[in-house]
């Protein structure tokens, strides 16, 4: 606890040099609310172990390195290695980020229509600081979020996606945050923003991407609104190095008849926190959260989502699937909340877990909290291993025992992959998670 | 191409294979009969390899080889193969992803090449044709949402791609109206050959009507307790298998006799 308090006073006094360094780049109100987030973050502190959302998750190890990271200002190299790890060929518009910057010359927005903004947060924050702001300063402090007012204190670049009343983007708007060899022992704040007016429409596709073995922390928090039917899909890709802590909260207001469709797929990284909240803000909004988790030794995966029902007629659907092999543990921690107003509501929530080790284990807890009369609510979770019969029918048919496996543990999660939007996402994510499950067999 | 000799086996604490002898040449059709809890099942599995059924006594060659110590997907390459009495359901795994494997696991077993989606689609359409399945079911998930007719005409249909030397067909009867039983039985029956051997396994006759084998046994608590020709099985139609297990003590001596 004691302990805590020194790296919160550490994390505190980077924030000293690392404001001298920005100095000359934010403008007055941008180093306001920066000061302000680390005045929250320096009063509520780390989160400790007592706190429900932070029972199964150790911050000590993330508190230490955020405390030892040194501030600098990132360097970016005008380097192609990314395309080893990524194929842009396909890709109609994306932003590149590496270690935390934006780098304009890796990037392509592409042909956008008009109304559409999609380009890198300091590149806003230079050229429609009015934009910038108003976005930056939504950021409301919904209880406790010690990482999203680090992340408003420090973030150092990311995505905006402003669309127009009624402007649709229908390729996807890829976003690339690729963490080099040159991130090691540091820490990347990316903050990225979507706002979508009455009608809009866009596919925003989020890739973490660790490109080496480095050590480094990821705090990265995207916000989203969706104006009156406006319609969603966020995609959040994690493919952290080994030694990697991941840490996104993604909150999205919903509005009326608007729909969010969420998708979350952990791959790899040593600790890997979501926290998800998804604000059903007025009548007849709608939200599917989807997620995947594979975990294998070492590897620690946390998932906490809220679902605020606030007005009525909303509907909810949140499936998350976890495949935990080696010694490697998994958290779901989900809420859904049904307000005295918000009449009419249908939400669901499943957690299936698949265990394929003696060594794996799961916290789950999904959880309803219903304020209201006439609402249709369900919510469950389920803990289990292969199917002996469905591996011996597939042995019986001449497949491997450890293919065989593979295809059932791939199997598992191919009802989360199969909603994924567009079809080169399907089957890209699709053999991600085959082969992150392939890697996790191995170790069993 | 098999030999079983005194073959005992359990699952769990109960014994249920008490001393099985049977010898299957190629080109040999053999029914195994007997009522519910005869051990029936438990021949099938233990020829396959499913785990849980332990062997405790007794011998299984199969070309020679001894059965017992491979794999349940090495048995399959080697050319046995199972058709379940309750075929398995996998949401998430397509028909043809899941068969294409299969038989490509085999074929690189037999040192053949491995075959691309074309050709093994060539191949498929073909053999579809025996069990009368529409190419839709290949882009569904195994057996799911199958009736239980096109899951049995699945169980033929992975029979023909994968073509065993020693097919056993566990109960495939079950669950089959008339006409499906029909079709499936034309399945099997135009897979017969003279390098191809069958064990079928069935409660009723009424399968042998239209899958004719050359022998029948009669399985009664874990032993055959009768061996003969396709007229047996007319015989136990009309007797029922009382009469088989009026006649069961007084031949048990003789029947565990080594």
């Amino acid at each position: 606890m004691s302990n805590l308090i020194a790296l919160r006073d550490r994390v505190v006094s980077n924030f000293r040099n690392f404001e001298a360094l920005r100095e000359d780049v934010d403008p007055a109100w941008l180093a306001t609310l920066r000061r302000e987030a680390i005045e929250r973050f320096a009063e509520a502190g780390f989160p400790t172990r007592k706190r429900e959302d932070w029972k199964y998750t150790p911050v000590d190890p993330i508190a230490r390195a955020l405390a030892e990271t040194a501030a600098r200002r990132s360097r970016i190299f005008a380097s192609r290695r990314f395309a080893k790890a990524v194929d842009i060929s396909t890709m109609s518009h994306f932003l590149v980020f590496v270690d935390g910057s934006f780098a304009p010359d890796l990037s392509s927005p592409g042909a956008l229509p008009d109304g559409a903004v999609v380009d890198g947060l300091s590149n806003v924050v230079r050229d429609r600081p009015d934009l910038a702001e108003a976005l930056l300063a939504r950021t409301r402090s919904a209880g406790p979020r010690c990482f999203v007012e680090l992340n408003s204190a420090f973030q150092s670049d990311g995505a905006v996606v402003a669309l127009s009343a009624g402007v649709v983007v229908s390729e996807p708007i890829h976003l690339l945050f690729l963490a080099t060899e040159d991130t090691d022992g540091n820490a990347c704040f990316e903050r990225n923003l979507i706002d979508l007016a009455d009608d809009a429409s866009a596919v925003v596709v989020e890739r973490h991407l660790g490109l080496g073995d480095a050590a480094y922390v990821t705090d990265v928090v995207t916000e989203a609104t969706l104006g009156s039917n406006a319609r969603l899909d966020h995609v959040a890709l994690v493919r952290q190095s080994s030694r990697a802590m991941h840490l996104a909260t993604a909150s999205f207001e919903i509005g009326s008849r608007a729909q969010l469709r969420s998708h979350a797929i952990s791959l790899s990284g040593a600790l890997i926190r979501n926290d998800i909240n998804a604000l059903l803000a007025e009548e007849g909004a709608e939200c599917v959260l989807n997620g995947i988790y594979v975990a294998g030794d070492g590897q620690h995966v946390d998932n906490q989502s809220t679902i605020d029902h606030a007005k009525p007629h909303g509907t909810s659907r949140e499936l998350y699937k976890g495949i935990l092999g080696g010694r490697s543990r998994g958290v779901f921690n989900g809420k859904v909340i049904v307000r005295p107003d918000a009449q009419k509501s249908d939400a669901q929530q499943y957690n299936p877990n698949l265990l394929l080790s003696d060594g794996a284990e799961i916290d789950t807890r999904p959880n309803l909290e219903i304020h209201a009369d006439d609402v249709k609510c369900a919510h469950g979770s389920t803990v289990g291993c292969l199917d002996a019969n469905a591996l011996f029918f597939l042995r019986s048919r001449g497949i491997g025992e450890r293919d065989a496996r593979r295809m059932l543990a791939r199997a598992f999660a191919t009802e989360v992959v199969d909603m994924l939007p567009v079809d080169e996402l399907r089957s890209e994510f699709g053999g991600l998670v085959g082969s992150a499950v392939a890697q996790i067999g191995e170790l069993r | 191409m098999l030999q079983i000799k005194d073959l005992h086996a359990r699952a769990g604490d109960a014994e249920i294979l008490k001393g099985i002898d049977l010898s299957v040449r190629a080109g040999e059709v053999h029914a195994i009969m007997g009522p519910n809890g005869s051990g029936k099942s438990t021949v099938a599995n233990v020829l396959a390899g499913r785990p849980g059924v332990e062997v405790t006594r007794g011998s299984v060659r199969f070309e020679g080889e001894d059965l017992l110590a491979f794999a349940p997907e090495e048995r399959a390459r080697m050319g046995i193969f199972l058709a379940f009495q309750y075929p398995v359901e996998i949401p998430g795994i397509a028909n043809s992803y899941f068969l294409k494997a299969a038989l490509n696991a085999i074929r690189s077993h037999r040192g053949e090449e491995e075959l691309d989606a074309m050709d093994f689609l060539a191949v498929v359409r073909e053999k579809m044709k025996l069990v009368e399945m529409d190419e839709r079911f290949m882009s569904r998930s195994v057996n799911e949402g199958f009736s239980g007719g096109e899951k049995k005409r699945n169980e033929i249909l992975q029979m023909a791609v994968l073509e065993p030397r020693l097919a056993i067909l566990d109960e495939t009867d079950s669950g089959l109206d008339i006409d499906a039983l029909r079709t499936v039985a034309y399945g099997v029956n135009s897979l017969r050959s003279p390098d191809r051997s069958m064990i079928v396994i069935t409660h009723y006759q009424r399968l042998l009507d239209y899958i004719v084998p050359d022998f029948v046994h009669v399985l009664a608590d874990g032993r055959i307790v009768r061996s003969g020709g396709k007229e047996l099985a007319l015989e136990l139609e009309e007797k029922g298998y009382s009469w088989i297990a009026g006649e069961t003590e007084a031949l048990a001596p003789e029947a565990v006799a080594p």
